[in-house]
């Protein structure tokens, strides 16, 4: 089975509601797994191994606790939602050359979306690297991986977000249909699912408005 | 035509355009996509066929009906039930119903009719592929469809006006499009012309079920007594639109669509700029004008609700056009200077807000030239504009929500009355609801459907940074805020994406968002059945697919006396 992409984003954004990040926040997280999604690369299954990882933990431990030079959360581990909308955020400096060093975070895959968001606003390049993997984001994705499991680690210790590119590594086509694994669907699902009220007679009533006979 | 010939007048201003009370009063017009649809269908000389109808004399099987375009063709594959009366209802939370749809890109196959049987007629229980477009179902009016066959099958003509009552054999509701339910997304075929404009798959899925539903009736009636039973008079026929009830989950959309909504809206704008600043009327634009303005008459007298408010605004449209028809009658518009102008600004002091918005459409519709090629730029990709701009100084910030959400910085939020509304999602079947903040559990629940109030907290927080702070800074402080500050910097660059208008005061009417979008759409005959639940009529008097030429395409949404000629008449 596939799914379309606008599943993808609405499952993927209700989850990471559920989760408890912000509004604003989900947003992104659904962007991020639709933009994997679309590169052929297993965004939804990574964003739900992220949620369940910080699923409880609060927003200051997982935040970057400033953005000079090198970015670190006070948790220890950095979560790559926030610190790629963060970085999103700089997209006009990360343009004008400024180097940024991430400390330990968690599935850095998260991130390649946010530079590329970046690279788009500033109509720019960038490249993006951690152990065993470089991206090169423009108009296109390139990756060069040194294997296929150095794409998705639970975390890597440092990354470099640098302007520019080299040309290396392959094009990743684009696709149109997407695939979320059954286990990823049960727990994006399940996060997704404490965004739901639970139905009451009484808002089942009134809470869409109707009520009369539709025999008519 | 350029800009700078034609429009010297300038678009109105977003802050009065884009409040409810005015979106509530939208009327169908040259740009509706019902209207755009039918354009195209004829002018590219679309054909259609019904591929199959295996149906049986109760009334279950199914049926293919095909659109031959230039380069492509669609099917509509239509299942028919029976189903009990009990399981009958217009909610998405219904499990079952009397027909259920979905639009095939291309012609199916056998296999894929069964594919479809196993999961079409589940609705959300189901599952399509890319291969399909829309999933829709639909219910029917009993009394009108019942009424109708038993008169066909003893050879009678229904009742033109029960027709005019009810206007429909079967309402839809719901048509799900866009990737829904694993539906190819919109972004796989926005580049076909055929559907560049919006909604246009969706609307040729309902004007073949429109079809469908006619020759269902018709069929059922044959089945029921082969010997005395007759076709429908066509001329009746076509006084049939196809009803819809729509709920809830369109407010939440126009919310999430704020580009898309800008564009739509921009467009009849623009339209509209471009027919005031007109030096002149020729005689035959005023002489269609003044047409139509009857037939308005007849629609608006023909329009039937129960809703205390909907009557409400029937009298006022009414005394409206009955007063816009008298004025006109003092004036010659073919001979004044800067004609529809004028007309306009005495709406604005003379009419109410229905009959200002029923003008605008009848203005623009002598004018297919300087309006119709409008509809290509009412699409949006709406996430072309996700990035945020973190660059940008909280002053910068500051000022775009002064402008744009002054009205919701002079609200006092701490009010119950200003909040008493809280949008949520059940978890039955997803049904978007309203409730009570202070009388239901559900606060924790709230979707970000309340752009005034969180642009109002946005600014009391901005407000303890230094103007020169970029917002990036801010928003790793306050996560909280990121999905406003996006949207108010989208809202800064396209002037009538937010509404103006607070969306969770305990006097909100959704059937306002509600009427907006389905008069963009097309729809007439607005009827609320409460204050977030509505009925209306899809292509009623509409030409059906076999009738459909260049000549009465367009401007049949404007009923015509029965007596002075058929339904649809040329434009």
């Amino acid at each position: 089975m596939t799914y379309s992409m606008n599943e993808i984003t609405a499952i993927c954004k209700r989850a990471a509601r559920g989760a408890g990040l912000s509004w604003g926040l989900a947003e992104e997280a659904g962007y991020a797994a639709r933009w994997l999604a679309c590169h052929n690369l297993p965004g939804p299954e990574v964003l739900a191994a992220h949620l369940s990882q910080i699923d409880g933990a609060g927003y200051d431990q997982l935040c970057p606790q400033d953005t000079a030079d090198l970015w670190q959360a006070k948790g220890g581990t950095l979560c790559p939602l926030i610190t790629g909308a963060a970085l999103c955020d700089l997209a006009a400096t990360l343009a004008t050359g400024r180097e940024v060093t991430l400390g330990r975070i968690s599935h850095p895959l998260l991130l390649l979306p946010f530079v590329a968001a970046a690279a788009q606003h500033q109509g720019t390049q960038l490249s993006l690297t951690w152990q065993g993997v470089t991206a090169e984001i423009g108009p296109e994705l390139r990756l060069a991986v040194s294997d296929g499991a150095a794409l998705t680690p639970v975390a890597a210790t440092r990354v470099r977000i640098t302007a520019g590119h080299s040309g290396a590594g392959d094009p990743v086509p684009r696709k149109n249909r997407g695939a979320i694994s059954p286990e990823a669907a049960r727990i994006l699902g399940a996060l997704g699912h404490r965004t739901y009220a639970p139905d009451t007679p009484e808002s089942r009533l009134s809470g869409a408005g109707a009520g009369l006979s539709d025999n008519d | 035509m350029t800009d700078a010939q034609t429009s010297p007048i300038a678009l109105r201003d977003p802050a009065e355009v884009m409040q409810l009370a005015r979106m509530g009063s939208m009327h169908q017009s040259r740009l509706s996509f019902m209207r755009v649809l039918l354009r195209r269908l004829a002018f590219d000389n679309w054909h259609f066929t019904r591929r199959e109808f295996e149906i049986d004399a109760r009334g279950v099987g199914h049926a293919v009906y095909t659109a031959q375009g230039p380069e492509r063709s669609y099917s509509l594959v239509a299942f028919a039930h029976d189903l009990p009366p009990d399981q009958r209802s217009d909610r998405v939370i219904a499990t079952a119903w009397d027909a259920t749809f979905t639009l095939f890109d291309g012609v199916p196959g056998a296999d894929d009719i069964e594919r479809l049987r196993g999961n079409i007629p589940l609705q959300e229980a189901g599952r399509v592929s890319e291969h399909e477009l829309s999933v829709s179902r639909a219910n029917r009016s009993v009394r009108m469809f019942e009424h109708v066959v038993s008169r066909l099958s003893q050879g009678q003509q229904p009742d033109a006006e029960l027709i005019d009552q009810v206007g429909y054999l079967m309402r839809t509701t719901a048509v799900y499009g866009s990737g829904k339910l694993g539906a190819a997304d919109r972004e796989a075929i926005a580049e076909r012309p055929e559907f560049k404009a919006p909604f246009q798959l969706e609307m040729l899925s309902v004007y073949l079920t429109r079809a469908f539903v006619a020759d269902l009736v018709e069929h059922l009636a044959f089945a029921r007594a082969p010997d005395t039973a007759v076709k429908m008079d066509p001329a009746l026929r076509r006084r049939f639109g196809i009803g819809n009830a729509t709920g809830l989950g369109m407010a939440p959309f126009m919310i999430n669509h704020p580009i898309l909504i800008n564009n739509w809206v921009t467009a009849r704008e623009t339209a509209l700029a471009r027919i005031r600043s007109l030096k002149r009327a020729p005689p035959d634009a005023a002489r269609m004008f003044t047409n139509l303005l009857d037939r308005a008459i007849l629609n608006a007298d023909l329009w039937r609700s129960e809703h205390p408010m909907q009557i409400e605004k029937l009298k006022a449209l009414k005394a409206d056009l009955k007063l816009l028809k008298s004025h006109v009658k003092t004036r010659d518009l073919s001979a004044e200077d800067s004609p529809w102008n004028a007309l306009y600004l005495w709406a604005e002091t003379a009419l109410t807000l229905e009959g200002q918005e029923q003008l605008v459409s009848l203005m623009l519709e002598p004018y297919s030239d300087m309006v119709d090629a409008l509809s290509a730029s009412m699409s949006a990709d709406e996430a072309s504009n996700f990035a945020i701009d973190g660059a940008m100084h909280v002053a910068g910030m500051r000022d775009i929500l002064e402008d744009i959400y002054g009205w919701a910085l002079k609200i006092d939020w701490t009010r119950k009355d200003a909040q008493a509304r809280v949008w949520y999602v059940s978890e039955q079947k997803l049904e978007p609801r309203l409730g009570e903040r202070f009388e239901e559990p559900i606060a924790a629940y709230e979707q970000p459907l309340s752009p005034g109030r969180d642009a109002a907290r946005l600014h009391a927080d901005l407000l303890e940074y230094d103007a020169e702070t970029p917002v990036s800074t801010f928003l790793l402080a306050h996560p909280e805020h990121r999905h406003i500050l996006r949207r108010a910097q989208i809202a800064a660059a396209y002037p009538y994406a937010e509404i103006r208008d607070n969306t969770i005061s305990d006097r909100v009417m959704p059937i306002d968002m509600l009427r907006f979008k389905l008069g963009f759409f097309g729809a007439t005959h607005f009827d609320p059945r409460s204050d977030r639940w509505v009925r209306i009529t899809m292509f009623g008097g509409a030409p059906y697919p076999h009738e459909l030429t260049p000549g009465n395409c367009d401007i049949w949404p404007y009923p015509v006396q029965p007596h002075k000629g058929s339904q649809g008449g040329g434009a």
